[in-house]
């Protein structure tokens, strides 16, 4: 039975886009660090859709553990396609007062997923077929004063999906670059200006669909992409001076 | 996420927007930290805010601890209907799951939107409390995290204290962090309704008797607008679960479908000014016309919660916002308590938009609001300092005829007042005492009717 694996699936997009999944028939599989956190999630999807959905304790900062987790994970499930939702950030100014909260950010938001990527892709070669979809952000497009930092590894981010891309594009495989505007969850709870923010079940349903309709390069709403191509043509001498 | 990022300020609330504080806010994201969290914090917990008042505002100096991503199911027996949650699921989310599964919620207010766990605090009652109560007829189980940081289960069998006090205790004892409710079986996604009109408030009172007990949902509409001999005229809405047998054939095939109506928002503010005195006995003058006594099928969202169809209708009422008052008077033979506040609130104008009026029976928790006889609720924009002297004046009518506020609307009721509303207060708050000495938990509500000086 064909399965997609949500990486990160506690985070607030990942479980309403696992919900988007389950609705439209799909079968998931949860992977996230906390296994409280993820037999809470599937007790909550088990109440609310009648049936079990198995989960995969698995930690993005595991470097070294990914092959092995990819390994475990095709052994027992179909996997047909996976979302990467794995994803901190803390504000710009704590990353730069401490070094460690910049290096745990670039960790979880770049070196993570890349390293999991990586690891998937003899996979998905020799599969030839499926997705490789995951969230990265409108702050990738432009290094912006207010957060650059969290944009740097969700621009990092999307240069990899895009040469990843070119290097299956002789292939079936989809790769999903999934650009989030603001979405209110509980990693945007405290921010005060959320511009155009959406719901999660929003960004699920423009997501799900993106993949269905084999979609390369995603913004979530669709506008973005049109304020983002705007934001890209400041040239930079006055783009260093505006407040973004 | 490492967060010692200072918690935002926000402007915080009631459904009615007459009470606001700012105060900061905090969104924890699961149950298990809450359990082990026993720092000293002072805190105030908040649902949806749906109540109207102040009821879930915090107490000025208290962190406010919004429970909506505490949202999850934890499990549901779709064979007995035993539903198990976490407090800030809405009751909307939990019915969109269990109706297509062939069962309802056995008592709702007025609205969806309101979180479950609000549900417990306010002990809401819904259109068939006169026949099966509130809701803590239906509570199977509360989990409470005290403000110690200790889970204590409790049910009417095990540690009564502790679910009499936290039903209906709005939020003082603890956390509610696990509901597990009984729901009652549903055949159908609709509601056989029938109405009758009343010219006169005798005459609704008689409808009452005559067709109250024959249906398990009833409520009546007044136009408060009309005086003299057309005082109480309104409109008696009885209803009952339609079985298959009733449906058309074209829906008998997907007899739980429901219509969920979409949503449309008001997105700004009326300015206020546009709901007056005078708009309002237009309106409603008209509606009573336009009334004619039918009966027919209609889908259960429809008639549970007309209002949730308005997304944010509270902004209608303008930034100023508006009153709920909600009273409960008490049966006695040779009182005519209904009819004194009527004369009362149609000679002074209080007139409102929505009124509703209902039978009830008796509620049983430690602080209870629902008195058997009848319970009449009413929506009031508010205008100036003559609506709150009015209100006082009400109240002191209210209580010569033994009768109490709803707290979950109140945002006014002084101290005094309530105490003579409510004799159980002092049994009650003692209590509360025992769970929460160091009163670590408070709200705005708490603070303004001083329910910590006995």
């Amino acid at each position: 039975m064909e399965t997609v694996a949500v990486f990160g699936s506690t985070s607030g997009i990942a479980q309403a886009v696992v919900e988007e999944f389950l609705r439209r028939g799909r079968k998931v599989i949860l992977c996230a660090r906390d296994p409280a956190a993820l037999e809470r999630q599937a007790g909550d999807l088990k109440a609310r859709f009648g049936f079990d959905v198995p989960v995969f304790v698995w930690d993005a900062l595991d470097f070294s553990g990914h092959s092995d987790s990819i390994r475990k994970l095709t052994g027992q499930y179909e996997i047909s396609g996976i979302f990467i939702a794995a994803g901190i950030m803390p504000s710009q100014e704590e990353c730069e007062k401490d070094w460690e909260t910049a290096r745990l950010l670039m960790d979880t938001n770049l070196t993570g997923p890349v390293l999991l990527i990586n690891a998937f892709i003899p996979y998905f070669s020799a599969r030839n077929g499926g997705f490789i979809s995951c969230i990265s952000s409108v702050a990738g497009d432009r290094g912006r004063r207010s957060n650059f930092i969290y944009g740097a590894s969700k621009g990092g981010l999307s240069v990899y999906l895009e040469g990843l891309r070119s290097s299956l594009a002789s292939g079936r495989v989809l790769v999903q670059d999934v650009r989030c505007g603001p979405v209110r969850t509980a990693m945007t709870a405290q921010m005060d200006k959320l511009p155009l923010a959406v719901l999660p079940e929003q960004a699920a349903r423009v997501i799900v669909k993106g993949i269905e309709r084999k979609k390369e390069l995603l913004y979530v709403p669709f506008f973005w992409r049109y304020i983002m191509a705007v934001i890209k043509m400041i040239p930079i001498k006055i783009f260093k001076k505006i407040n973004l | 996420m490492t967060s010692s990022t200072p918690l935002k300020n926000t402007m915080i609330q009631g459904w009615g927007r007459y009470n606001g504080i700012v105060a900061p806010v905090s969104y924890p994201n699961s149950i298990n930290s809450e359990r082990k969290n026993s720092n000293s914090q002072l805190k105030t917990y908040r649902g949806r805010g749906r109540s109207y008042g102040d009821a879930s505002l915090p107490a000025a100096g208290h962190t406010c601890i919004n429970t909506q991503y505490l949202d999850k199911f934890i499990s549901f027996d779709r064979k007995t209907g035993q539903l198990t949650a976490e407090p800030g699921v809405t009751l909307e989310k939990i019915l969109q799951v269990i109706i297509p599964a062939g069962w309802f919620l056995p008592v709702t207010p007025g609205t969806m939107q309101a979180s479950l766990g609000g549900a417990v605090a306010s002990n809401v009652h819904g259109k068939n409390h006169h026949q099966v109560g509130s809701i803590e007829n239906f509570i199977r189980e509360l989990e409470v995290i005290l403000p110690d940081g200790t889970p204590k289960t409790c049910s009417r069998e095990t540690f009564p204290e502790l679910f009499n006090t936290t039903v209906g205790g709005y939020g003082l004892t603890g956390l509610i962090s696990r509901v597990s409710i009984q729901l009652q079986p549903l055949e159908t996604g609709y509601i056989n309704e029938t109405r009758f009109t009343a010219s006169s408030l005798e005459k609704l009172l008689q409808l009452f008797d005559e067709y109250d007990k024959h249906y398990p949902y009833s409520v009546a509409w007044m136009d408060t607008s009309a005086g003299g001999s057309s005082m109480g005229r309104g409109m008696l809405i009885c209803g009952r679960h339609a079985a298959l047998t009733e449906l058309p054939p074209e829906t008998s095939n997907t007899p739980l479908a429901t219509s969920w109506p979409r949503r449309w928002n008001v997105p700004v503010n009326f300015p206020s000014g546009v709901l007056n005195y005078h708009t309002l006995k237009l309106m409603n003058t008209a509606f009573f016309h336009k009334q004619k006594s039918e009966n027919g099928l209609i889908p259960l969202v429809p008639f549970f919660y007309p209002l949730d169809a308005i997304g944010n209708w509270n902004r209608v009422y303008g930034k100023r916002g508006f009153l709920q008052y909600q009273m409960s008077l008490p049966d006695k033979s040779g009182d005519n308590g209904l009819e004194a506040c009527l004369e009362f609130i149609t000679s002074n104008k209080l007139g409102s938009f929505v009124t509703v009026l209902k039978r009830c029976g008796d509620d049983t928790i430690a602080l209870p609001f629902c008195k058997k006889g009848f319970t009449l609720a009413m929506d009031i924009p508010y205008w100036n300092i003559e609506t709150l002297k009015k209100l006082d004046a009400l109240d002191e009518l209210v209580i010569k005829h033994s009768g109490r506020v709803y707290l979950t609307k109140d945002a006014r009721l002084s101290p005094e007042a309530f105490r003579a509303m409510y004799p159980e207060y002092q049994e009650w708050i003692s209590q509360v005492h025992q769970f929460n000495p160091e009163r670590i938990i408070s709200s705005s509500l708490a603070e303004r009717l001083k329910l910590w000086k006995l």
